[in-house]
């Protein structure tokens, strides 16, 4: 157990290296410390620089230490409350089962967790091995940010230990219950508090029951959740730093996590339309997804099966894997259903961005089923549950809030 | 829409999403109090589960004895994807390794170790250097 307090300090360091930017909430200031540790290595791995302790602890205390207080413009005003305290339960109760590896992601083992061990051995991200045939099936072409926590925390401890890398999906889990707790701030409790507790039912029991813990897909969920605060005010200066982070962190998450940065920075964008605004967006997400292109192509890793031709004919296999994913299946037993609701969230002009950006997420997911080289019907059944969790949390906490708005109406 | 009628939908959803959560709960539960004996199809393999145990004690057996950097072959029995599924696993516990399959291309000439698990072999090129827990290690001598 030792190797979680490395993880610990390593997820304690990112939040402090993130006062360096102009944000004021700790969730963004941590997306903002995790995007700058990806850049970090990524810099080192440019210049051929090996990962070390010192190499990587002291760019980060040095950021923390150049950070100057930002005053907050959002405050969590509401007390603690029974919905809190039920997610609370539900985090406890998936980070118990975590920790024991009992529900650790299959994916783990066949790609998440062998490079951040290999990552980790080779103090560096491993271009060669990736590069090697058979490591196709480990989709060497995917963003690495969830491998070099492993890695960095593992580097911290000395040694890699599955049980403790778990950590990381419980600290997501716990910082997507933190942005809906800030985004139904204005929400009164009637509504906040059931909201807050089907946030935490619904993820950990999907997280139990669908063995989530060490995957990557809290990452995308975690980078909308924390986005929903600026999403749902009106735009300001700090909602761009925190869209633009929120976007950045999505982009070196996942592959899904680049089409979602551009759905985020766009809808704030088009809030705004300024350059300061557009920088402020678009450069976090830029350094993340150009570093990556160069990576991915300079080492032959892009992988063909990722894309094919869309064509509407395959719109029927793919619903037809929708409405399977939908039933009373073990994963969700039919909460998916909640995605449904999404488009409603364009209605309430308070959620409308959201709703927007939810919604063109839903839509990409459902072009790369009609875009794809396999099998569409079983993609959509293989891949649409973890997908949905990035989209079901967002959904949620939004709806809850248009359900509460008639009751405590913001100022425009 | 009506107060009670908006209450309505998050109690609705709220119910909705606790069954999911203890049902799930109580389910896992009783899957890990069974892990000893509990068995999946390889795809849904888990940490603690008696496959994947006897898998994890070669593979700890099998790390110091062979360098860092070597290219191993693992070989297992044939049978629903299962061979495809230890291979991974035997990826995941040699991760300083180049794991490969008997069928990548050029196996034969690049590889320098060869695990067995459960499988015999009858390969002149290959000398037996340990029986370990659920494996064999053998030495490939160059073609």
């Amino acid at each position: 157990m030792s190797t979680v307090f490395p993880a610990i300090i390593l997820a304690v360091l990112l939040a402090l290296a993130g006062r360096a930017l102009p944000v004021s909430r700790w969730t963004v200031r941590f997306l903002g410390g995790a995007v700058m540790f990806h850049l970090l290595l990524t810099g080192y791995d440019f210049l051929g620089l090996r990962w070390g302790r010192v190499a990587l602890v002291l760019p980060l205390v040095v950021l923390a230490g150049l950070g100057t207080r930002t005053a907050r413009t959002t405050r969590t005003a509401r007390t603690f409350g029974w919905g809190d305290g039920a997610a609370g339960f539900a985090l406890a109760a998936f980070a118990a089962f975590a920790s024991t590896l009992w529900i650790a992601t299959p994916d783990f083992i066949y790609h998440w967790g062998i490079k951040g061990e290999r990552f980790f051995l080779a103090r560096a991200v491993d271009y060669a091995w990736l590069a090697k045939g058979w490591n196709w099936v480990i989709h060497p072409d995917y963003p690495n940010l969830l491998p070099e926590l492993f890695a960095g925390s593992a580097l911290l401890a000395g040694r890699f230990e599955a049980s403790s890398q778990m950590l990381w999906s419980v600290l997501f889990f716990a910082m997507i219950l933190a942005s809906g707790r800030e985004a139904l701030r204005h929400t009164p409790g009637a509504f906040a508090q059931p909201g807050m507790a089907i946030v935490g039912f619904a993820l950990a029991g999907f997280g139990i029951v669908h063995r989530m813990a060490g995957a990557a897909d809290w990452m995308p969920a975690l980078a909308l959740a924390a986005a929903l605060p600026a999403l749902l005010r009106p735009a300001d200066r700090e909602g761009d730093w925190e869209m633009g982070l929120a976007a950045a962190f999505a982009a070196a998450s996942k592959i899904e996590g680049m089409p979602l940065a551009a759905f985020l920075a766009g809808a704030q964008l088009l809030r705004r339309r300024e350059l300061g605004a557009a920088l402020r967006l678009g450069l976090p997400t830029a350094a993340v997804a150009g570093a990556w292109a160069i990576r991915t192509f300079r080492h032959g890793l892009y992988q063909e099966f990722n894309s094919g031709t869309f064509d509407l004919g395959r719109a029927p296999e793919v619903l037809r894997g929708l409405i399977e994913v939908a039933g009373w299946k073990e994963s969700w037993h039919g909460f998916v259903l909640v995605l449904l609701a999404a488009p409603l969230l364009l209605l309430p002009r308070r959620t409308r961005t959201a709703g927007a950006v939810i919604s063109l997420q839903l839509l990409f997911y459902l072009w790369t089923y009609c875009s794809s080289a396999v099998d569409a019907e079983f993609q959509v059944i293989s891949s649409f549950p973890r997908l949905a969790m990035h989209l079901i949390p967002a959904v949620v906490v939004a709806g809850t809030v248009a359900l509460g708005e008639k009751d405590a109406p913001l100022p425009r | 829409m009506p107060h009670i009628l908006r209450r309505l939908v998050l109690g609705f959803l709220l119910v909705w999403s606790a069954f999911l959560f203890l049902a799930r709960l109580q389910k896992a539960l009783a899957d890990f109090d069974r892990r000893a004996i509990f068995r999946s199809d390889p795809v849904q393999w888990r940490f603690g589960m008696p496959q994947t145990q006897i898998l994890e004690r070669c593979f700890a057996e099998a790390r110091p004895l062979i360098p860092p950097g070597s290219v191993v072959v693992f070989t297992s029995p044939k049978a629903e994807m299962a061979d495809f599924y230890r291979w991974r696993w035997a990826a995941y516990g040699l991760p300083a390794h180049d794991v490969i399959q008997p069928e990548t291309p050029r196996a034969a000439e690049t590889a320098e170790y060869l695990i067995s698990h459960q499988v015999p072999i009858r390969l002149p090129r290959a000398r037996l250097i340990k029986q370990l827990t659920g494996c064999q290690l053998f030495r490939v001598q160059p073609l």
